[in-house]
């Protein structure tokens, strides 16, 4: 079965195993890119808190990943990146988590996930920045639970790959990562 | 909520309040960054013209930093560019994105958002929307 087959079905359950974002689209805006979360991060993200730091922080994730979905300008060097695994020589990208860099503020929070497919991309873990500078094997950490829920979700199917920024978005991203 | 003459008023969730404001700090940085990307300087020039360090120059330009009014307008000045800021109705939101054509999509909302560009002398870039009445500020030269 094709990964979005099957994903389409985790988000039709009910409860949904799997959660759609969709940010607050006004006027013109539309769903141009996809973007689906675990549920426990969708309501993280979605809950509103009693501090306003907190709150601060999630409208800010919010508004970021929206506008990856609005399918405004994105880059892989700030906006998300490949992460990459220190673990082997030379650093190795073929496990295909990326993490999204949430612009503006502090806390930062990094949010690692994998393309499910061209202009689909699924969430899967967050972390704070501070606790991933603390060293390298917080991101092998992040890369292993990232597929780990892909492995829950989709079992043995692999996740999108490509060779190039625009195999795994198909508009408006600028390529600015020489690791490629 | 009840206003003095006792009519209810839908009191907007401070979700809403974040998330838009949040929105229009990347609508900022967007217009930053493109006009920075088309200004044919580099950031070591840009920081000098400003009168600011390199290292200032590009957390704002990598967002790293927020953006306040006063460094919107100093990086407009030393891009040759004025700073222009106006309200847009949330119905017309997305009218202004250059990247795709505007889809069918219509909706009726009496609200606004903000929008921010550069222009030059020519007048607005990419902004081709009809102005709002009454909503538009433009700031003074810096």
């Amino acid at each position: 079965m094709s990964t979005i087959i099957t994903l389409v079905a985790h988000e039709g359950t009910n409860p949904p195993r799997l959660r759609r974002f969709v940010p607050r689209l006004l006027g013109h805006e539309k769903e141009r890119r996809k973007m689906t979360l675990t549920p426990e991060l969708y309501d993280w993200l979605m809950a509103p808190v009693a501090s306003e730091q907190l709150n601060r922080v999630k409208a800010q994730i919010r508004t970021h990943l929206g506008q990856f979905v609005k399918g405004l300008r994105v880059d892989d060097c700030r906006f998300m990146k490949r992460v990459e695994d220190r673990r082997r020589r030379p650093s190795d990208f073929s496990h295909e988590v990326w993490s999204i860099s949430p612009r503006f503020g502090s806390p930062q929070h990094r949010l690692f996930g994998t393309f499910v497919t061209q202009d689909w991309f699924l969430l899967c873990t967050k972390q704070s920045r501070d606790r991933l500078d603390e060293h390298d094997n917080r991101w092998h950490t992040e890369i292993d639970m990232t597929l780990r829920v892909w492995k829950h979700f989709f079992g043995t199917c692999r996740q999108h790959s490509g060779t190039q920024l625009r195999d795994y978005i198909a508009l408006n991203a600028d390529h600015c990562d020489d690791r490629w | 909520m009840i206003d003095g003459n006792n009519q209810t008023i839908d009191v907007i969730p401070d979700a809403v309040f974040w998330d838009d404001y949040y929105e229009s700090l990347h609508i900022a940085h967007n217009a930053l960054r493109d006009t920075f990307d088309k200004s044919g300087l580099n950031q070591d020039e840009l920081a000098s013209r400003c009168g600011v360090s390199k290292s200032y120059v590009s957390k704002r330009l990598n967002g790293e930093e927020n953006l306040t009014i006063k460094t919107l307008a100093r990086f407009g000045t030393g891009m040759s560019h004025r700073l222009v800021i106006m309200y847009q109705p949330y119905s017309e939101v997305g009218q202004t994105n250059f990247y795709y054509p505007t889809p069918l999509h219509v909706t009726t909302s009496a609200a606004y958002t903000m929008s921010i560009t550069y222009s030059t002398s020519a007048g607005l870039e990419k902004n081709t929307s009809p102005k709002p009445a009454n909503t538009s500020i433009e700031l003074e030269k810096v």
